[in-house]
């Protein structure tokens, strides 16, 4: 099975699927081998598509929003402002990722569990804590991203598309003052390196997943498709966790290289969330983009737990 | 397969487009691997994903135009004017400008398309001999990929700094290890310069002449500055620049000196898109062969085999130097980063070698494998745009690769080079 | 050639010409408007950089196209410059088929990928649906095919330079 993946090879990650591929081969006497090629050099996740409709390729680890091509309702949690921390982000998990899962299996993909890439936060070279200040800035928009486009349109921000690896040129230029992106990403992509001011609002939740076609997975024998599919849920499960802690860790190193945190206050935040919530309407009216039911679903799970605490 | 591959051979050398040749090995690499061959159409339609090829119809067509126009006789004046008391001054300018501009475009070809094009004429025009001149405009085409901020320094140092291995490798540091070993190229081609041209006729310095010139070249003085002063400054991205460079000659040339008449400017863009759709047929057909060769693990498996081979420093770093060469005919830049890095730096290390230092050698390998002959791919391209053949660009590149070769040995055996402005 | 066949010729190389000329003109609008909007008014458009690039697309398959009836790509051609002019001329016909084919080939395979992408219902960017930015790879690639064939069969035009 070749899987392809944007993560760089030698990361943790990549690390811990290897360790999976070997551990699926030694179980399976040899008859899965996985074979993985990391770093993007089989294109970008439509690319990574593409190649798995023609059969070169098998599955790939894709983002929700590539993932969002399959099925589109794979992508709801990723609706800007949707969650405040990420206890609500594991009560919600708890009871729609089911639902989830099953729109791309209907699609004809597995999902060995979604990843957890974090949660994205505006980086500044300016304090931004109102609206206000985030229309003076010039900010990315990442390039063919129409969640985040709709999200800064509502809120009369007119966001500079530029692809990834612009970014970084782009802030040290002066071309872009303001990034979204998970503390992760930030420090891996060395854009913490020309920000200094960090919007303490989580703007959206990042994930993606482990998927490989139905079709590959029916090919193998019974007993074998059943080692792998338990041997990549624990690892995807396993990677999920530790993303979690990983992000917590880099927010923290980020307050020691001297990033501050600027927090709206309460009214500033109603505001931001009253714009935001017509976005996401006008998101999830948009041509039935998702099944009619999963966003009130997922918004009366996020108020039950409100409720509760 | 062998004998599928010197079918090929022939017919290449018998004169089939080089796309062909290309797209005809990817077909049959795909073939014989069992592979969907949608997947080479699958792969030339990238082409409609990489941002930075906007720039090449943008800045062909400028280039065009001013090729089209007067414009290079009155850039020769000027330069003459300015700098006519230094024997090879001009080619001077044109290797700074070429190195500064490379800086931005990541040596893709678009050098050579957008100044080479310019500077040729130009060249050609002050009295530089034939040979001289296409070895210069080639050899820039990938001249400036160790200066800030070129996308390949950003790259390997965002790559090594996710494999974890305790040192940071900041993008900083690779901006400043990249300095000194620039310079060197630079410098070294300086001097070449200014040898090969010893004899050259010298004209003394004088402000009424340099006056008359820069009034005449009025039009033409803003535009490197436009171009370069917006990019670096964060006016523009590096397309957005080719589109104000395009849109000012359409300006200057057809509405305003008029030296173009606007009947004409159909067969222009015509004529300038013919080499576009050249270029990116066979970058489009190498796309799907590099593709090829990393679902067949081609790369891994020769540094695997390298591996094997050596087991200390020095004769690491030959072979090294070697199968970088190699690997920087074959695949592009960005593919060669993010697959070899990852398995060449633990090794590396482990003999001791510096993160920083290796990022530089790996970048300065596949610089000079930009025109390695026989197949580096600024050699086809210069070849099609100066309508020159290929054998005449081996020729003419010979001795710009040698003394390049150098400089890559001296910064791969001297590491304070690359070291020294990281360090201090 | 038969005049039908020359006329026919005639209307698909305006059609061509005229294309080319009419997408690379809106690539150069699109990208200075974009920028106009950009500096002077802040203002940016979602869908102007993958539009862009799909031109950037179409703009290299019709360029190859006009490439290949000018006889103008790129070739090492090191021995065929040292044959006899009878010799040349085979070798000539020789590439031209092989050139032929192997346009088709592709031409063949780009249009099943741009069919699955339409019974997918792939979209490129906000509602454009992915085929039909796809469909210049079968067009081109097959015109290609076709006009190798002909200067395969008809001999070739004198090399123009451009
Ligand atoms: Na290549
Ligand atoms: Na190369």
């Amino acid at each position: 099975l070749k899987i392809a993946t944007l993560l760089p090879d030698g990361t943790r990650w990549m690390q811990a699927m290897r360790a999976a591929a070997t551990e699926i081969q030694s179980r399976t006497e040899g008859r899965v081998e996985l074979r993985f090629y990391p770093g993007g050099v089989m294109g970008n996740d439509k690319s990574v598509l593409r190649k798995i409709r023609a059969g070169q390729l098998q599955g790939g680890m894709i983002t929700a929003g590539g993932l969002a091509t399959i099925a589109p309702d794979i992508q709801a949690y990723s609706l800007p402002f949707l969650f405040r921390s990420f206890e609500e982000v594991d009560h919600v998990r708890g009871q729609t990722d089911a639902l989830l899962l099953d729109s791309l299996q209907r699609r004809g993909f597995t999902s060995f569990g979604l990843m957890e890439g974090g949660f994205v936060y505006l980086m500044t070279q300016t304090p931004v804590a109102s609206i206000a200040d985030l229309r003076a800035t010039k900010v990315w928009a990442p390039e063919g991203d129409q969640i985040s486009r709709i999200a800064y349109d509502e809120l009369g921000v007119s966001a500079i598309p530029l692809p990834l690896s612009d970014v970084l040129t782009g802030l040290q230029t002066g071309l872009i003052e303001t990034i979204g992106a998970s503390p992760v990403a930030a420090i891996a992509l060395q854009w913490h390196t020309r920000v200094k001011f960090l919007t303490n609002a989580p703007v959206l939740y990042l994930y993606g997943s482990l998927v490989i076609q139905n079709r590959a997975l029916h090919r193998l024998e019974r007993r074998d498709a059943d080692v792998l599919n338990q041997v990549l849920r624990a690892t995807s499960r396993q990677l999920n966790d530790e993303n979690r802690l990983d992000n917590q860790q880099a927010r923290v190193a980020l307050g020691k290289r001297g990033i501050e945190t600027v927090t709206p206050n309460a009214a500033e935040m109603m505001q931001w969330r009253d714009i935001v919530n017509k976005a996401v309407t006008r998101l999830a009216d948009s041509a039935g983009k998702f099944s009619s039911d999963l966003i009130p679903r997922i918004q009366q799970a996020i108020a039950a737990y409100r409720n509760d605490h | 397969m062998l004998l599928s591959a010197l079918l090929l051979l022939v017919l290449a050398l018998l004169g089939a487009p080089l796309f062909v040749v290309i797209a005809a090995g990817a077909l049959l690499g795909f073939q014989r691997a069992d592979i969907d061959l949608s997947v080479v159409a699958i792969e030339f339609f990238r082409i409609a994903e990489m941002p930075v090829l906007l720039a090449i119809p943008l800045f062909t067509l400028a280039g065009y135009l001013l090729s089209e126009s007067r414009a290079p006789a009155r850039l020769v004046r000027l330069t003459q004017a300015l700098l006519g008391w230094l024997p090879g001054g001009l080619a001077i300018v044109s290797l700074v400008a070429c190195a500064l501009f490379t800086a931005f475009t990541g040596a893709s070809g678009v050098t050579i398309v957008a100044l080479g094009a310019l500077l040729y004429p130009a060249l050609r025009q002050a009295g530089y001999d034939e040979n001289f001149s296409l070895g210069l405009v080639t050899t820039s085409g990938s001249l400036g990929l160790l200066f800030a901020p070129a996308l390949p320094l950003i790259l390997y140092a965002v790559i090594a700094q996710q494999l974890g291995i305790g040192q940071q490798i900041s993008v900083d540091a690779m901006f400043l290890a990249g300095v000194l070993p620039g310079l060197l190229m630079l410098l070294l081609l300086t001097v070449w310069s200014i040898w090969c041209n010893r004899e050259q006729a010298t004209v003394r310095f004088e402000w009424r002449e340099a006056g008359d010139a820069l009034r005449d070249a009025a039009w033409e003085i803003p535009l490197p500055l436009v171009v370069l002063g917006g990019v670096y400054t964060g006016l523009f991205a590096i397309s957005e620049a080719a589109a104000v460079t395009a849109g000012y000659v359409l300006l200057v040339q057809v509405l305003i000196k008029r030296e173009i008449p606007l009947a004409q400017l159909p067969q222009i863009m015509r004529q300038s898109m013919i080499l576009v759709g050249g270029i990116l047929l066979i970058l489009g057909m190498s796309l799907a062969s590099t593709n090829f060769l990393i679902d067949a693990q081609v790369p891994t498996r020769l540094f695997a085999w390298l591996r094997e081979l050596v087991h200390d420093k020095y004769a690491f770093l030959i072979l090294l130097n070697l199968f970088l060469l190699l690997l920087g005919t074959m695949l592009d830049i960005f593919s060669a980063l993010v697959l070899i890095v990852p398995l060449l730096l633990p090794v590396a290390i482990g003999y001791g070698i510096d993160p920083v230092h290796l990022g530089i050698i790996f970048l300065a390998n596949m610089q000079i494998g930009y025109f390695t002959p026989p197949v580096g791919m600024n050699l086809f391209i210069a070849s099609y745009r100066f309508g020159k053949p290929v054998t005449r660009l081996y020729r003419a590149t010979l001795s710009w690769f040698a003394i390049l070769l150098g400089a890559v040995l001296v910064i791969t055996y001297w590491p304070w080079l690359s070291l020294w402005l990281v360090r201090s | 050639m038969a005049a039908w066949l020359r006329n026919l010729q005639r209307l698909t190389t305006t059609l061509e010409n005229g294309l080319l000329t009419l997408t690379l003109a809106s690539l150069v609008v699109l990208a200075l408007t974009q920028i106009l909007l950009r500096i002077i008014w802040q203002l940016g458009i979602g869908w102007a950089d993958p539009t862009l690039r799909v031109l950037v697309l179409w703009v290299a398959l019709l360029g190859g196209l006009a490439a290949t009836r000018d006889n103008n790509h790129i070739r090492i051609d090191i021995v065929s410059r040292y044959l006899a002019p009878a010799w040349r001329k085979r070798a000539a016909r020789a590439s031209d088929n092989f050139s032929a084919l192997v346009c088709a080939v592709i031409a063949w395979h780009s249009a099943r990928f741009v069919l699955r992408e339409y019974e997918d219902g792939v979209l490129l960017f906000s509602s454009v649906p992915a085929w039909l930015c796809e469909s210049i790879l079968p067009a081109g690639f097959a015109l290609m095919a076709l006009r190798f064939l002909l200067s395969a069969v008809a001999g070739r035009l004198p090399e123009t330079n451009g």
